[in-house]
């Protein structure tokens, strides 16, 4: 991919434009936002954002209440020990009640001062950068959570959005989330909605998974050159009885090797209801429609096509 | 099946007037009523109108042979689609055909070759088809391929005359294949490929296409048919492999030419696959893609020519 397109074009929430990021591609001053669909998405997201950061020198806040070696994706995904991490201070997993707890009562404005003397200490303790974790799940569920919830994230935004050397993520189980308003109000409340890290990118492929549907989203030009990353990438997305969506909306070209290969594997998908193509460009459907969509026994017409 | 052989009938009409098209047709689909068989027809409107005059609306499907018969390698595959419709009934397929030869060499050369491969596709599948020529429209060179494809012919009277200028689909189809091709000419635009990542050659072809006058419907097949068959000059060719762009009036051409000898099952590449497994189906797909493809295959190299309109 060339550089305009790391930052897609996400959904327009009340507060603007937001943009869609892969976690490894987050920057300073991004306050970002994650509502995982599924318990490997959020391993993903949170295990690589602070996998990042402490294999880069900086120092991790995790506002959490399960304990550090049961932060997401740690050891699932890196295989990871924290406490070496955590005894050296470099990680710090602070629960919500200390975070912002005062006089017995949660505070937002308390939650802005305890993350500013982290900060304040991170970088007078010579850390180059600091990423924030914050789970809220936990407010999702609780009246009146949400909007402390948003009264947290001013903090934070005010703490996060002018800085250079700070990332925060807001995360929450989509799965324990009551109310899609509060979601939203929540959701719009951050300009970076962060994703999992792509499979595979080789800057004329990128593939990445997605959790809701489940499957892979596509997007550049796949060639002979790109059929064992295409096959090993559908491979590990597929599994007994599910469907696999393959998001194509922004795939340029594919060639009939690649296609033949779909159709191989969805043949191969029995057990499931196959392989659903979404969002197909034009070109892309009309070379299909002009082959013939039976020569693909199961394969599904998703979303987004024009015709037939 | 109601007892019929499954054999085809393949078997031409030379005609000079509309009574003697009728003189054989009607007969043909009153046999083919009394057995029960679907009766299909893709002929011109004329030949329609005068057959519906005298038997009524007997047809169960018609389409004017202008809209049919426009690209060979689909006209094949919707024939298909349609006898397997019938076989999955089964009903036998009766069927009244005149092709509209089309007026460059090439094509004359192409539907030749279809006709000539009905005789493959359709065998054992239980279909009867009569192709009429009409001797007030095509010329001998159309007769001379009418002759050659058809086990049958009917030219006057109530039965077939013996025919010995048949020749088997496979001699025909490598006879067409001998034609030689047009030199490439000093204007295309070449460029070479040495791995399977084509991106750059796909660029080149859609500039260039685009440059010359191609609509972008027509480039998006253009280009993923170039590179179906660059990918197999990669992997199955000997480089160097050379593709070479330029473009008529009406058409724009491409050739990839590797300095391998390519020996393809020359009929798989014009049969409809069964499905997109069947190991003939990236071929196929690029012929239904663009309007024509050549091979020409020998101890020079293999060299493989891609033609399509400008417009659709």
């Amino acid at each position: 991919m060339d550089a305009t397109e790391h930052g897609t074009i996400g959904e327009f929430g009340a507060h603007g434009w937001s943009t869609v990021r892969p976690v490894g591609e987050l920057r300073p001053g991004d306050h970002a936002w994650l509502a995982s669909h599924h318990p490997e998405e959020k391993e993903r997201v949170v295990g690589d954002f602070v996998f990042d950061g402490l294999n880069t020198a900086q120092r991790v806040v995790c506002l959490t209440d399960v304990e550090p070696h049961r932060l997401p994706g740690m050891y699932a995904r890196h295989h990871i020990d924290v406490r070496p991490f955590t005894e050296a201070d470099h990680l710090r997993v602070i629960p919500w009640r200390l975070a912002c707890g005062r006089q017995g009562r949660a505070d937002p404005e308390q939650l802005g001062r305890t993350l500013e003397r982290e900060l304040d200490r991170a970088f007078s303790e010579r850390f180059r950068a600091a990423r924030i974790l914050a789970d809220m799940t936990w407010a999702a569920d609780v009246p009146g959570g949400v909007e402390f919830m948003l009264a947290c994230d001013g903090a934070m935004e005010r703490l996060i959005g002018p800085s250079t050397r700070a990332i925060a993520l807001c995360q929450v189980d989509l799965r324990a989330v009551r109310s899609a308003d509060a979601l939203n109000a929540l959701r719009n409340h951050h300009e970076v909605l962060v994703e999992v890290n792509p499979e595979y990118d080789d800057g004329v492929l990128r593939m990445t998974r997605t959790y809701a549907p489940h499957g892979l989203r596509l997007e550049g030009e796949i060639d002979g050159a790109r059929h064992p990353v295409l096959t090993d990438a559908l491979t590990t997305v597929s599994r007994p009885r599910a469907e696999v969506h393959l998001e194509l909306g922004n795939l340029k070209f594919i060639d009939l090797g690649a296609l033949k290969m779909l159709g191989a594997h969805a043949m191969e998908l029995t057990r499931g209801n196959g392989l659903v193509l979404d969002n197909p460009t034009p070109d892309l459907e009309g070379v299909i429609r002009m082959v013939g969509f039976h020569l693909f026994p199961g394969i599904t017409r998703g979303e987004g096509w024009r015709s037939m | 099946m109601t007892g019929q052989t499954q054999d085809l009938l393949h078997q031409a009409l030379l005609y000079g007037k509309d009574e003697e098209y009728l003189a054989t047709a009607v007969p043909y689909l009153r046999e083919g009523l009394a057995a029960d068989a679907m009766i299909i027809a893709a002929i011109p409107n004329r030949c329609y109108t005068a057959v519906r005059d005298v038997m009524g609306d007997v047809m169960d499907m018609y389409a004017p042979a202008e809209d049919f018969y426009r690209h060979p390698v689909r006209t094949i595959a919707q024939y298909l689609d349609i006898v397997r419709g019938a076989q999955a009934e089964g009903r036998p397929v009766r069927a009244l055909a005149e092709v509209q030869w089309g007026g460059a060499s090439w094509q004359t050369r192409e539907w030749g070759r279809y006709e000539s491969l009905v005789n493959t596709v359709f065998e054992n599948r239980g279909v009867s088809v009569i192709c009429s020529y009409d001797r007030r429209v095509v010329g001998d060179e159309v007769v001379d391929h009418a002759r050659r494809t058809h086990p049958e012919l009917l030219e006057g009277g109530m039965f077939p005359a013996y025919n010995n200028a048949f020749e088997h689909t496979e001699l025909y189809n490598a006879r067409c294949d001998k034609t030689p091709l047009p030199p490439v000419p000093a204007e295309a635009v070449r460029m070479s490929v040495g791995s399977l990542d084509l991106a750059g050659l796909r660029a080149f072809v859609k500039d260039h296409a685009t440059r010359r006058g191609m609509s972008a419907a027509v480039i998006a097949r253009f280009v993923t048919a170039v590179n179906e068959v660059a990918t197999n000059a990669v992997r199955h060719g000997t480089p160097p492999v050379e593709v070479a762009l330029w473009a008529g009036a009406d058409d724009v051409l491409c050739e990839v030419a590797d300095i391998g000898l390519w020996h393809p099952d020359e009929l798989a590449g014009y049969l409809p696959p069964e499905n997109a497994n069947s190991p003939s189906f990236g071929l196929w797909s690029a012929r239904m893609l663009v309007d024509l493809i050549e091979i020409r295959a020998g101890y020079h190299g293999t060299r493989v020519r891609l033609l399509a309109r400008k417009e659709d």
